[in-house]
């Protein structure tokens, strides 16, 4: 080894020294992970379905064309598609996919239908974004509205396990009572879907734009689960709920920067949503 | 633990093998150092090391070899670390735009906290994402080409490539000649 290198590796492991303890595992670490296992074991099972859907589909086209070659056949639309789970980012393909409520919670959340056109991502969970990254992004996150534990104080956030709302009027009172929280609009009525929901927006406090917050200048941490709210961007919450379900809350993130033609797509998926009811 | 309230004596206190407890003590800490190097802050490097355990701990059950669970959550840890740094470079050139608005000027933003007194401290730290996460894997973790290229999601040839070019960068950078 030269000198060079025995100099990177000391310079290394002396920094690494500075990283922080890391002790026993956190009470809100494993019904996280739970989470995260029922969605696999339901994505996996979703893409049998799908496989199966759409091998079903392909023969009744097929049969359809030989009874009555070269004539036009109405057509079936075809099955959605199962969300993918990945490790990382996946590039989703334009079509309408089956996002399963287990995708975000451990909660008996609704599932749903969505139609995503091309170019939009997901990070290999239920999330739908574009341009991530960039001053342009837009993204749909779901999540279970009594599993996001609001946090006391956004700018510093913490490793804690806050309480969570159980209601929409004490998600709006929670955050309007956070320490450097968001502008938090009243809450309005509306539809998604096809079923009642509630809609509050956030704004960004301009007061917060230059502080060091702690996961980085000017981000917050409203809620656990690594949501952060950036300087330039407002959000809006749309909460559903489903007899006998928890309740979905859809935060739909939008950069200041996203153009309008990313923002009609936007719009064009929440209008696609059609929640996947029990009989 | 699995079933333990936490307290008890130090033996009752170690996880059982094979449970979560057990993996989170045996690869968060190491994980959390490699998100330390990567970023460069401890805030960012302990919540982005737990969310990759969460990840990759979800899977469990799905992934092929099981026994490269660590290898899974190293490759983990380094793509959110990577995806971190993205995000907090749009971030940081919002609010220099932000600044230069407010004060009429326009100021550099600063490298993170760490002490960057010694140059090849500097240097690292001056180096691209993808360069320095290869230096950390390499003279760090101590891992082969074929890990290096494992946990960066490339090829052998590519991680010998970023590792070759960032140890070409370091040398021009602290002036020793070779």
């Amino acid at each position: 080894m030269n000198d060079l290198e025995a100099r990177i590796r000391d310079v290394l492991h002396e920094d690494a020294n500075r990283a922080p303890f890391v002790g026993t595992m956190p009470e809100q670490v494993r019904p996280r992970i739970r989470r995260r296992q029922a969605a696999t074991v339901l994505a996996a099972s979703l893409a049998s379905v799908a496989l199966i859907a759409g091998s079903v589909f392909a023969v009744r086209s097929f049969d359809r064309g030989a009874i009555t070659p070269g004539v036009t056949q109405p057509t079936d639309p075809p099955p959605p598609m199962a969300f993918p789970v990945a490790d990382g980012p996946v590039a989703l393909q334009a079509g309408t996919y089956l996002v399963s409520g287990a995708l975000a919670s451990e909660s008996s959340l609704p599932s749903y239908t969505v139609t995503v056109p091309d170019g939009w991502m997901s990070d290999g969970d239920s999330d739908l974004k574009k341009n991530e990254d960039t001053p342009q992004v837009i993204s749909i996150v779901q999540w279970a509205l009594d599993e996001i534990g609001i946090f006391e104080d956004a700018c510093r956030g913490e490793l804690g396990d806050p309480p969570a709302p159980a209601s929409v009027a004490e998600l709006v009172s929670a955050l309007r009572s956070q320490e450097s929280g968001p502008i938090v609009s009243n809450p309005v009525t509306t539809s998604l879907g096809g079923l009642p929901a509630t809609r509050v927006d956030l704004d960004y406090p301009d007061r917060m734009s230059q502080a060091g917050c702690r996961v980085g200048r000017g981000q917050l941490q409203l809620w656990g689960s690594y949501f952060v709210f950036h300087p330039n961007h407002t959000a809006s919450l749309y909460v559903v709920g489903v007899a006998g379900g928890a309740q979905l809350l859809l935060v739909v993130d939008t950069a200041d920067g996203a153009s309008a033609a990313d923002r009609a797509e936007l719009q064009s998926i929440l209008d696609s949503v059609r929640f996947v009811l029990a009989e | 633990m699995e079933g333990s309230d936490g307290r008890g004596t130090a033996e009752a206190d170690q996880p059982r093998p094979g449970t979560l407890e057990d993996l989170y003590v045996r690869y968060l800490p190491e994980s959390t150092r490699l998100a330390f190097l990567l970023t460069r802050d401890a805030a960012s490097a302990e919540d982005l090391a737990q969310e990759a355990f969460i990840k990759v701990a979800g899977r469990l059950r799905h992934l092929r070899t099981p026994d490269a669970f660590g290898a899974y959550l190293r490759r983990t840890v380094v793509n959110m670390c990577m995806s971190h740094h993205r995000r907090q470079k749009v971030a940081r050139a919002y609010a220099q735009r932000e600044r230069a608005r407010v004060d009429g000027r326009v100021q550099t933003v600063g490298l993170p906290d760490l002490e960057t007194t010694d140059e090849v401290r500097t240097a690292l730290a001056e180096l691209p994402d993808r360069q320095r996460a290869a230096i950390v894997l390499r003279y760090y973790a101590d891992l082969s080409e074929e890990q290096i290229a494992h946990s960066l999601g490339c090829s052998v040839g590519a991680a010998r490539n970023l590792v070759f070019r960032a140890m070409e960068t370091l040398r021009r950078r602290i002036g020793e000649e070779r």
